[in-house]
């Protein structure tokens, strides 16, 4: 393809999409633009840098509390959802777009559509990923895993991945000069279309500010300006949440990795992939199955039992394409494998393949609800996720710039050496990383399900089974240093590699001719058979295969055929699970949070106590003997948005309130320490004793909630909210004096309050007497009795 | 009748087997169609990543005594397994 340049690299770079210069032969000239792949590449190692010291420093305050300094923004609850935004959207994310828009370019022949939407998406995914960093320790978050970013940059992100990025990549693949797709573009494309709908699907919102806004023609806070509430609650949020959150891992950490390993390992390993048959069957199948497997997030939950049921099928299913994808790359290696042990870059995808593979069986393993039962909530998850995250993404990532270094910066890799300390850095590192983070799950799973010879449990408290994981946790610091000083040295080889850089970068002028604007694809097949029946003429003609053949030949029919696959699974399990009311059975002593309460909930979210605590009592006697009566979904009714959690650094808070008296709460966040004979891991919060609520935005809160439904009646007219907040605060002030704490005068508008207030009314709601029947046939239902559960206050009345 | 009670009417137990059954039916036709290609079809898509590979003098040597082989090679592409 490639011919003596006889057109200048600047002419071809004018010339328009349709009138592309061409040479004497008729052959369409094209230069392909590697400087946005430089642009991205070292925002990939910036990041990357940035994600793994968060990492490090969050790692260090679970061994060593007072790491964070009792500073409100290095707070452990506030700094990782930075941790693990960075790693995936800066680090990750950025990988992808440098690999993205090097391979697409050169396996579509042609240039990136506009170099415009390429820069447009450079620039606006780094300011998407300043804000995060500018937001979340400063507690602006919506409060739900991976999709903690507020609403103003939701939107940006909206805009920036499907205007910028897959409107560019979209119209490349159109004006592409290779009739073929290869495969990594399916998964590219898989990648762009599902994260777009699961970004859209899991951020509606009501943005709480713009509705003060309009009510009240003022804005009276910052803070307020960014806060939204999801449209969804409790149940419901969890199921779009997850759905959301699992198929962020394959949709953003999976399939554009894979379409990576499709394209850089047969560069690095100079052969083509082991079997494309194979690599056709692992994309189908991964895009069919993938998108179904988010419930089993959420197994033993108030989630209804059959969406769980369709999450664990379909994860185990998702073994086998995994594995052949696993395969398929290790066997592309095949008469290469000498080559492995000199080459560094090989040394990183095949680690890399190898964690796949690991990763990839471990998932479906802990979807199988028994061993859930034991996992969930344990580090176990987390190591599963950096076992993923660190050496499948990270090691891909770091061998695909590593190869192409050489060819970004036209000249030699500065050294090899370098390379391959980054890479043994890396493997010490993760193994000590991970290995410690299994075991310390395990333990924990298994101390929380101990029982002693009289059927007790064996660490009736909690702490017992933290401080026994801190030798594990220290063992985590030195692995993700390790990894960290890994990523440093790339930098290092990275920089001085690009110093070498020559002082312009040559622009090889690549000639191809343009695709027939009037092809039609493979003629319609004909029907073999004589058969007598329309139907088995269209059989034989659908299994001739020509449908396929040229759907890989269309891009945006290919591009409506995925979303179809993906949106299949998202519709069947969100449908029944919105529509259907027995799913959720009202429970009729469950009310909305008072004004005071909200105002709580909204600090424990911009804390991030998910991080740590969960608010979700599973059905096992290990969890109710420890916590209380089981959680049930129509407890979570008004949680915009839920707080289940999905791990327990700290114990289960789903019926914490009324358990300890509120200066228990106050000198716990004052010093968890002092409370706990000093060996709790939770960080102080001095800082809630001292900021005040900002009573006047308390309307905003709750008029917002009103829109999404919550029945707030009287306390949505002439500022009712913020008389009753002031008003409970003042009595709860009063208890803490009463109870030995601070004068109420200095504590009745401070934070520390709200969250009391908040934490005091966690799980009691079932407890209550149900309020008295007004209609004869209601009797049946409300059935009052004076040990009233929550099983004789559920009814399957919609609200 | 509302779309709620529609949908209440259900048995949704049997949504797992019905989803089973859905990935079955399109997973075999997928199997089907991949194995009824032809192989010099297979073959020429599976080098197209091979194909693309421009060379570039290296200008400053590594500081590594060795060659960095892996960065300045012309692949000859090859044959896939299928």
């Amino acid at each position: 393809m490639d011919q003596q340049a006889n057109l200048s690299a600047s002419d071809i770079k004018r010339a328009s999409k349709a009138n592309a210069l061409q040479d004497k032969n008729g052959l369409e000239a094209f230069v392909y633009d590697d400087q946005i792949v430089r642009m991205f590449a070292w925002a990939t190692v910036i990041w990357g840098i940035v994600a793994f010291l968060v990492g490090v420093i969050i790692a260090t305050q679970l061994a060593f509390p007072e790491a964070g300094f009792g500073v409100s923004f290095l707070s452990f609850g506030r700094l990782r959802p930075l941790h693990t935004n960075a790693a995936i959207f800066a680090f990750a994310g950025n990988g992808i777009f440098a690999a993205i828009y090097y391979s697409t370019q050169r396996l579509c022949k042609a240039r990136m559509y506009s170099d415009l939407l390429s820069k447009l998406h450079f620039y606006g995914w780094q300011l998407i990923i300043v804000s995060a960093a500018l937001t979340l320790p400063f507690g602006i978050t919506q409060g739900k895993e991976y999709a903690e970013l507020e609403w103003p940059i939701d939107i940006a992100i909206a805009v920036v991945w499907l205007g910028f990025f897959g409107g560019n990549f979209l119209m490349t693949l159109i004006h592409r000069r290779e009739r073929h797709i290869y495969v990594a573009l399916w998964f590219y494309i898989a990648t762009i279309i599902t994260v777009a709908m699961l970004h859209v699907f899991n951020n509606l919102w009501v943005p709480a500010g713009l509705v003060y806004l309009f009510q009240n023609g003022e804005m009276p806070s910052a803070e307020l300006a960014l806060k939204s509430y999801p449209v969804y609650a409790g149940v419901q949020d969890a199921l779009m949440q997850w759905w959301y959150g699992h198929n962020a891992v394959a949709f953003f950490l999976t399939t554009p990795f894979l379409g990576l390993m499709y394209y850089f390992l047969p560069k690095a390993a100079e052969r083509p992939v082991f079997s494309y048959k194979l690599s056709i069957i692992h994309f189908w199948s991964l895009v069919f199955i993938y998108i179904w497997a988010g419930p089993h997030h959420l197994h033993y939950t108030a989630l209804p039992e059959w969406a769980s049921t369709v999450g664990m099928v379909f994860s185990i299913m998702l073994w086998m394409p995994s594995w052949g994808g696993m395969i398929n790359g290790l066997m592309t290696l095949r008469g290469a494998w000498h080559r492995v042990a000199s080459d560094p870059i090989l040394k990183f995808f095949v680690v890399a393949i190898t964690f796949y593979g690991m990763s990839t069986f471990e998932g479906p393993l802990l979807s199988v609800k028994s061993v859930n039962s034991l996992s969930h909530y344990t580090d176990w998850t987390i190591a599963h996720v950096h076992s993923g995250v660190l050496g499948w993404n990270g090691f891909m990532t770091f061998g695909m710039l590593y190869w192409m270094m050489p060819r970004l910066f036209q000249t030699e890799l500065y050294s090899k050496k370098l390379c391959a300390a980054h890479f043994w850095f890396g493997t010490i590192g993760m193994v000590l990383y991970v290995l410690a983070i299994y075991a310390a799950g395990i333990t924990q799973g298994l101390m929380w399900r101990a029982f002693d010879a009289n059927g007790r449990l064996a660490y009736p408290d909690f702490i017992e089974t933290v401080v026994v994981l801190i030798p594990m946790y220290w063992i985590r610091v030195v692995g993700g240093l390790l990894y960290l000083t890994g990523a440093i040295i790339g930098l290092y080889n990275m920089i001085k590699t690009w110093q070498a850089r020559p002082e312009k970068y040559e622009e090889p002028v690549h000639y191809a001719p343009a695709l027939s604007k009037s092809y039609q694809g493979d003629p319609p097949a004909k029907s073999r058979l004589h058969s007598n029946t329309a139907l088995g003429d269209a059989g034989d003609k659908f299994l001739q295969g020509n449908w396929h053949r040229n759907l890989e030949r269309k891009p945006v029919k290919f591009t409506l055929w995925v979303l179809v696959a993906v949106a299949i699974g998202g519709i069947v399990e969100a449908i029944p699970m919105f529509l259907v009311s027995s799913n959720i059975p009202n429970i009729a002593t469950v009310e909305p949070y008072t004004p005071l309460e909200l105002a709580g909930r909204d600090i424990y979210v911009a804390e991030g106590c998910y991080n740590c605590h969960s608010q979700m009592i599973r059905p096992f006697d290990w969890e109710t003997m420890r916590y209380g009566e089981v959680s049930k979904p129509g407890e979570f009714v008004y949680d915009h948005p839920f707080q289940w959690g999905s791990r327990r650094i700290g114990p289960d808070l789903a019926r914490e309130g009324g358990l300890r008296d509120h200066n228990w709460h106050y000198r716990h966040f004052k010093s968890p320490q002092d409370v706990t004979n000093g060996q709790s891991i939770m960080p102080p919060y001095p800082w809630l004793l001292t900021s005040t609520v900002n009573f006047k935005e308390i309307q905003g809160r709750v008029d917002s909630m009103a829109l999404l439904g919550v029945p707030y009646g009287d306390l949505l007219l002439d500022n009712n909210a913020v008389e009753a907040a002031q008003e409970q605060a003042l009595v709860i002030a009063l208890e803490l004096e009463a109870q030995g704490g601070p004068e109420a005068t200095q504590t009745y508008d401070k934070k520390v309050i709200a969250l009391i207030a908040y934490l005091q009314r966690l799980g009691t709601d079932i407890s209550k007497d149900p309020p008295p029947a007004e209609e004869p046939e209601a009797e049946a239902e409300a059935e009052p009795e004076s040990d009233a559960t929550a099983s004789a206050n559920e009814s399957e009345v919609s609200p | 009748m509302s779309m709620t009670q529609i949908v209440s009417f259900l048995d949704l137990a049997i949504f797992p087997s019905l989803a089973l059954v859905f990935f079955l039916a399109a997973f075999i036709a997928v199997i089907w169609n991949v194995f009824s290609t032809s192989k010099q079809e297979i073959t020429a898509a599976a080098n197209i990543p091979l194909d693309d590979d421009v060379v570039f003098t290296p200008r400053t040597p590594s500081i590594d005594t060795e060659s960095n082989a892996s960065t300045v090679t012309t692949p000859n592409g090859g044959s896939s397994h299928d």
